[in-house]
């Protein structure tokens, strides 16, 4: 139970690295961008997803 | 049939009122069964459709928005026992359409039955009321509550749902509901990471928030606001939607369900009609309608 707590409370970090940085790196690979500033779309996803998942931990909200 | 209430004893309202209820009550819903299977088939059915290539991803988006916007009231039927009472013989198929349309909510059926029960018991009251998150003074207003309703920490509080289980001891549905999220959130990241990243959020994550913004505003929002309070005759109203009956999914004669919730869906406009004197006699909010 105290292993299901932990992953609930930094939800919003997992779902931003694990869904919304793959949508976001997808959605972009679909419109031909595959690199930014020379740094594979899926890391800068990944940096992305994993930020705004810190801010939604961190202000209880996503929007 | 007109009834003229004007000079009615209190009696005589709660008789007549009654008697109308019970020419509604206790008839088979058989639209929505078949809208809970036909809907959940169709969803389930848009998955190997998009993923194999043979309908497009935005002709499933719609689609499954459409769905989402459909899922929650056959389980609403089902989470009054409006199909079958325990004990009767048709229960079973009262559970299978209360669990095969709540499922894909990501959320357990009981848990929308026992959380909708105490809406029904606190409708209206800021803290008891589960569904009290969704009062806003203007549709717009509402639309954002309905948003923020399911943040991570909805209005800076613990979700009201969990709220309302643990304040009736029912834990073992919050573990039920945690559950039910953990594997929604694995299929989401499980498909994203499989390279579908898209079409998991095209065919249900986007969907679900649309389809459940839809469900807070009318069924939630406009049947209880504005300026509504507590108490059985105080607490939901008929309202007239500019975008009639269907679009609003029956919701204008919510009051119909709140005094008697085991009337079909189907036959609450009915109900409203036969009823509308008596309403109107008790003070309550009809005049829209």
């Amino acid at each position: 139970m105290a292993m299901v707590r932990f992953l609930f409370s930094i939800g919003p970090i997992l779902f931003g690295i694990g869904f919304i940085a793959p949508v976001l790196a997808q959605s972009a690979q679909a419109l031909a961008i595959n690199t930014v500033f020379g740094i594979h779309i899926m890391v800068v996803c990944l940096i992305l997803g994993g930020t705004l998942g810190i801010l939604a931990k961190l202000r209880g909200r996503w929007l | 049939m007109n009834i003229d209430c004007a000079n009615c004893s209190e009696d005589e309202l709660k008789q007549l009122e009654k008697a109308v209820a019970d020419r509604h009550l206790n008839h088979f819903p058989t639209l929505p069964v078949i809208w809970a299977f036909t809907n959940t088939a169709c969803w389930l059915a848009l998955w190997p459709l998009v993923l194999a290539g043979v309908m497009p991803v935005w002709l499933g988006f719609l689609l499954a928005t459409a769905n989402f916007m459909l899922f929650y009231l056959p389980s609403h039927e089902a989470q009054h026992s409006i199909i079958a009472r325990p004990g009767e013989k048709l229960r079973w198929l009262n559970e299978l359409v209360g669990h095969a349309s709540s499922f894909p909510m990501a959320i357990p059926y009981r848990v929308f039955r026992e959380t909708h029960m105490e809406h029904h018991k606190h409708a209206n009251h800021p803290e008891f009321d589960p569904d009290y998150g969704t009062h806003a003074r203007t549709p717009l207003a509402a639309v954002w509550a309905s948003i923020q309703s399911r943040q991570p920490k909805p209005f800076g509080k613990d979700h009201p749902y969990g709220v309302a289980l643990l304040r009736r001891g029912r834990e073992d549905l919050l573990i039920e509901a945690l559950i039910y999220k953990a594997v929604y959130y694995t299929v989401l990241v499980a498909l994203a990471w499989m390279g579908y990243a898209i079409e998991a959020a095209l065919l249900w994550w986007l969907p679900l928030h649309i389809g459940t913004t839809y469900l807070h505003f009318y069924l939630s929002w406009a049947p209880h606001n504005p300026n509504l309070a507590v108490g059985r005759y105080k607490d939901t109203r008929g309202f007239r939607s500019r975008f009639g009956n269907i679009l609003s999914m029956g919701m204008q004669y919510h009051i119909v369900h709140h005094l008697y919730p085991r009337i079909p869906l189907t036959r609450t406009p009915a109900a409203y009609r036969e009823m509308k004197p008596i309403l109107e006699a008790r003070g309550c909010e009809v005049h829209a309608l």
